[in-house]
């Protein structure tokens, strides 16, 4: 008799909590509530902080109402989060960071998804990657130097990247194509453990976007020779690009980039409101601050603009994985 | 015991088998960092190995312990536990249907009923305050999205 | 040292404002830290937005408060719960849990902890201060071999935590190291032991498996042992907080050896307060005149463990400052942090702005501080908890289980592996396997795979294994701390037929 009234009890408690979970959910205009963010990357890495940037920017913009919620989902590099992502309700309340490493799983056919399966609203950054050594090098101190090292001795030079198709991985290879120089591959679990292994004379360089490596470059016991972009970074201006150096056959540029994106299937009204949303957040001078102060390239990018720079991306990758062998 | 240490180590080595089988289907490179196999098979060796020292150990030992240790599986502590596997399944089950925080609702007064609690307020009170926490630690100060209903 | 600088960071810690700052962050820490799976980096990255929107360096403060916090705060529940609020205070539960549940004794459990990780802290912020540079530039010396080398060392220590039987804890470290294993190897992008299954292939969580092994089986052991139990008539009193003097004579010396030990682990990237606190744990029992106390409440045991992974705060510093290189992820969000207000950590930042350098030092020695005497204000709050009868402590401990596994990182699967994972855990304690090594195994698994793939290529190469002698030292210190349990139970054994042969 007494469990009778318990389970009564409980029952109706069930009910009450149940009942009042539910209100939030339902309401008026967009967004009525937090807004989730799947960053598929550890907290503090490049991908979370340009992101975490470009949000506290749009927080600013809107009323106390909502707030945007970053959940880092790491794992197989990037994949569990960003499947995690297209996955997800369409309904606005979950959005999520894609980059590079997102392209080369498609482009490798290490998943299933598409970038059909997400709407871009906003990049973040889009940094291109760079050759770093070690300043004390006595066998090359420019980028020519270094070609023609590496020409001279195939296979000494070593070279740190983060997994085999992973982007630094990508751009060794490429360079390593299109200079006709072999390197001696080590792999570690990011751009900063390279970094760090470079520092310690394990490894004698890396492909790496310029943030993580800004303290010792600044210090002077790393050096950049060379980036793969079309144009000098504006945080390091004496610093040639391959094209410039080499001629426009060698046109060796590959960019990093981080966009916040919905899932395919968010209603169209909403994906205008965040792009407006973000549009905004972008071109104030807070995220341009903060932005620069995590030594990326500022620049705005969104909408349409975003929606043609991802499909060149895309060609790009497809035909540079298409002739390199892993 | 002895029984346990014979049945434990026959187990390892077939975990270590199958290790072996799996690590065989991998595309192995020419240097160390490209060999996926390597240390999960030096692995499984070293857990052969021991399987084979666990048997020897226990057949030679004299311990009484050794000797005397038995488990009692029928006893009323571990019918509790298995009760206890019985209401950790069925929250699993709750908890896709109805969401995390009623089926916290549910599981916290079985495991008070399990140890003995027969108190109606406390069957009441704790999992209300209980979960009330968790609401609001999760899911309104940390902004946790807790599992919901189906439905929600 | 400079002087200006120095008085320039004591008038910008030393605001009410973020004195009050501080204050927030740490005691926000502790309870963070006591949460089961709530780690420091989860406390920092979700505190991260909100404190961008404090002024000046009251950010860092706020960060620097709930990182200290949170180290120290593991081991409260580590203590009354056996179960490590984060996965530094594992080893804490050794001894912490056996003092305040089985010997009723939470005051002095607590107080010993709070002094140990007190102390560990303290000692790590002096040697950022005095020796930051210096210490950087060893820890730059860490290679692929040196790693191994670290990582083996570490796992050497699983014969000491081995509990009865040394073939059964090994079996345990091996499992331990193959649950490492699983998941896509990031060396060639194979998938192992991944079944197919998409979550797999992200690797098993550390955290999930840390919860299940430790809370959750502890928890269906108390449900086998103690359900029905009759509640208890005398309530524990706490009778002091602040630990006896018997108690500080017996652990000052193992307080200063994990400190060193914690600050040097924690100053070499990569390794952090998981590490640090079984090393400093399994020191603590090498060194004992009491060795037989480990594992029913001995007090050198909890300072071994907690002066150690305190000291890691002020060691994760090293190479974050002097670097520019997070050690570890909880310094990585720091870093993050950091250069969002124009902090250009590295070399130059001690040329350059060496009041902002001074500033972390002394912000991070206040949080310690602050740490230290929160702590001790709130072991008679804590201590409470161990008056609560199993009836309704059960069920709190397995809701927190539950929750903070999810909390972690949101997967509902790693909640099952989580309730799995008590659930082998809770057999395997039954047939005389001990946990530890497990846990070792799984802390360790990927540094050590990594590094040793990594260190033969290299080793293969140009240079020679004479290159590295850290390494052979570590490699050496490992063997004797792998056969030194064997070797002294030898001796004991020999010692006892002698005093037989003697007495017949």
């Amino acid at each position: 008799m007494k469990l009778k009234k318990v389970i009564a009890l409980a029952t109706m408690s069930v009910l009450l909590i149940s009942s009042l979970v539910g209100c939030g959910s339902k309401g008026g205009s967009y967004p009525s509530k937090n807004v989730n963010v799947i960053v598929p990357f550890g907290a503090g890495g490049n991908t979370d902080m340009s992101i975490r940037a470009l949000l506290n920017t749009a927080t600013e913009q809107v009323d106390d109402s909502y707030t945007f919620v970053v959940e880092n989902k790491t794992g197989d590099g990037g994949l569990i989060g960003m499947e995690a992502l297209a996955n997800s309700d369409a309904d606005g309340y979950t959005l999520g960071a894609t980059c590079i490493d997102l392209m080369l799983h498609i482009c490798f056919g290490r998943t299933e998804k598409t970038m059909d399966d997400f709407i871009p609203i906003a990049a973040t950054m889009a940094d291109p990657y760079a050759l770093v050594v070690s300043a004390s090098s006595p066998n090359y101190s420019t980028l020519e130097e270094f070609v023609d090292y590496a020409k001279a001795n195939p296979g000494t030079i070593k070279v740190g990247d983060s997994g085999a198709g992973a982007a630094p991985n990508i751009a060794a290879k490429a360079f390593e194509m299109y200079f006709g120089v072999t390197f001696d591959i080590y792999t570690y679990d990011g751009s900063a453990d390279c970094i760090t292994a470079i520092e310690s004379g394990e490894i004698d360089a890396t492909f790496t976007q310029p943030s993580p490596a800004v303290a010792s470059l600044k210090a002077g016991t790393l050096s950049m020779l060379g980036v793969l972009s079309n144009e000098r970074l504006s945080g390091f201006p004496d610093c040639p690009t391959v094209k410039e150096t080499f001629g426009d056959e060698y046109d060796l540029v590959m960019m990093g980039w981080v966009a916040l994106t919905a899932p395919a299937g968010t209603p169209d009204d909403v994906v205008k409101t965040l792009n407006e949303l973000m549009g905004k957040a972008l071109e104030t001078d807070e995220y341009k601050e903060q932005i620069e102060s995590l030594g990326m390239e500022y620049m705005v990018l969104y909408g349409d603009e975003l929606n043609t720079f991802l499909d060149e991306q895309m060609k790009f990758y497809e035909e540079v994985c298409a002739t390199i062998e892993l | 015991m002895k029984k346990y240490n014979y049945i434990v180590s026959v187990l390892m080595m077939v975990l270590s088998g199958y290790i072996l089988f799996e690590t065989g289907t991998y595309e192995i490179g020419q240097s160390a960092q490209k060999n996926p196999a390597v240390w999960p098979r030096f692995l499984a060796i070293a857990l052969i190995v021991l399987s084979v020292v666990l048997i020897i150990e226990t057949i030679f030992s004299h311990d009484p312990e050794m000797e005397n240790f038995s488990i009692d599986w029928k006893g009323p502590g571990m019918k509790k536990v298995y009760m206890m596997f019985g209401f950790t399944i069925g929250f699993v089950i709750v908890m896709k249907i109805l969401g995390m925080l009623i089926a916290l609702l549910l599981l916290i007064p079985a495991i008070e009923w399990l140890m003995g609690c027969r108190s109606r307020v406390m069957l009441i009170a704790l999992p209300v305050g209980l979960v009330a926490f968790v609401y609001v630690f999760f899911g309104i100060i940390m902004k946790l999205t807790l599992p919901g209903p189906f439905w929600a | 040292m400079n002087v200006d600088a120095l008085m320039m960071a004591f008038s910008a810690v030393f605001t009410p404002y973020n004195v009050l700052v501080i204050c927030g962050g740490t005691i926000l820490g502790i309870f963070i830290g006591a949460m089961p799976g709530m780690s420091s980096v989860m406390g920092l990255s979700i505190m991260l937005p909100f404190t961008f929107q404090l002024k000046g360096y009251a950010s860092i403060m706020m960060l620097l408060g709930i990182f200290c916090g949170s180290i120290y705060g593991g081991s409260i529940s580590a203590t009354l719960m056996n179960t490590p609020g984060t996965a530094a205070s594992a080893a804490t539960c050794m001894d912490a849990y056996p003092m305040a549940v089985i010997k009723r004794q939470p005051g002095r459990a607590l107080a010993i902890s709070t002094f140990s990780s007190l102390c560990g802290g303290l000692f790590s912020c002096v040697v950022l201060v005095f020796g930051a540079t210096a210490l950087a530039k060893v820890a730059l010396n860490f290679t692929s071999p040196e790693y191994f080398a670290l990582a083996f060392f570490g796992i050497s220590i699983i014969t000491g935590v081995s509990g009865k039987s040394i073939v059964k804890g090994l079996m345990g470290g091996i499992l331990g190291l193959l649950f490492a294993t699983v998941g896509v190897d990031n060396f060639t992008g194979t998938a192992r032991f991944t079944f197919g299954s998409s979550f797999m292939r992200g690797g098993l969580a550390m955290v999930p498996i840390l919860i299940g092994v430790f809370a959750f089986a502890q928890a269906l052991k108390t449900i086998e042992e103690k359900y029905n139990e009759k509640p208890f008539t005398e309530k524990v009193v706490i009778e002091r907080v602040f630990p006896m003097k018997e108690d500080l004579k017996r652990i000052g010396s193992t307080v200063f050896r994990s400190a060193v030990l914690g600050t040097f682990i924690g100053a070499v990237p990569g390794t952090g307060g998981d590490i640090a606190s079984w090393v400093g744990y399994n020191e603590a029992k090498r060194w004992s005149k009491h060795k037989e106390e480990f594992g029913h409440g001995a007090p050198e045991g909890i300072a071994g463990s907690e002066a150690a992974n305190n000291a890691i705060a002020g060691g994760a510093f090293v190479p974050l400052l002097a670097l520019g290189i997070p050690g570890d992820a909880g310094t990585a969000v720091m870093l993050g942090a950091l250069t969002m207000m124009g902090i250009v950590s590295g070399p130059l930042l001690f040329v350059e702005s060496p009041e902002q350098a001074y500033t972390i030092f002394i912000g991070l020695f206040v949080a310690n501080v602050l740490m230290g005497i929160f702590g001790f204000l709130m072991i008679r709050i804590f201590g409470k908890v161990i008056n609560i009868p199993n009836k309704y402590l059960v069920p709190v401990i397995v809701t927190f289980c539950i929750t903070g596994t999810f909390a972690l990182n949101r997967y509902l699967e790693e909640v099952f592996l989580m309730l799995i994972m008590g659930v082998i855990g809770y057999f395997l304690i039954k047939l005389e396997f001990s946990m530890p090594p497990v846990i070792l195994g799984l802390v360790l698994g990927t540094l050590a795979e990594k590094n040793a793939r990594r260190g033969l290529d290299i080793l293969s190469g140009t240079e020679s294994v004479w290159d590295h002698p850290i390494a052979i030292a570590f490699v050496i210190l490992g063997i004797i701390s792998l056969a030194s349990p064997a070797i002294s139970a030898m001796m004991k054994k020999r010692k006892e037929g002698k005093a037989q042969n003697t007495g017949a």
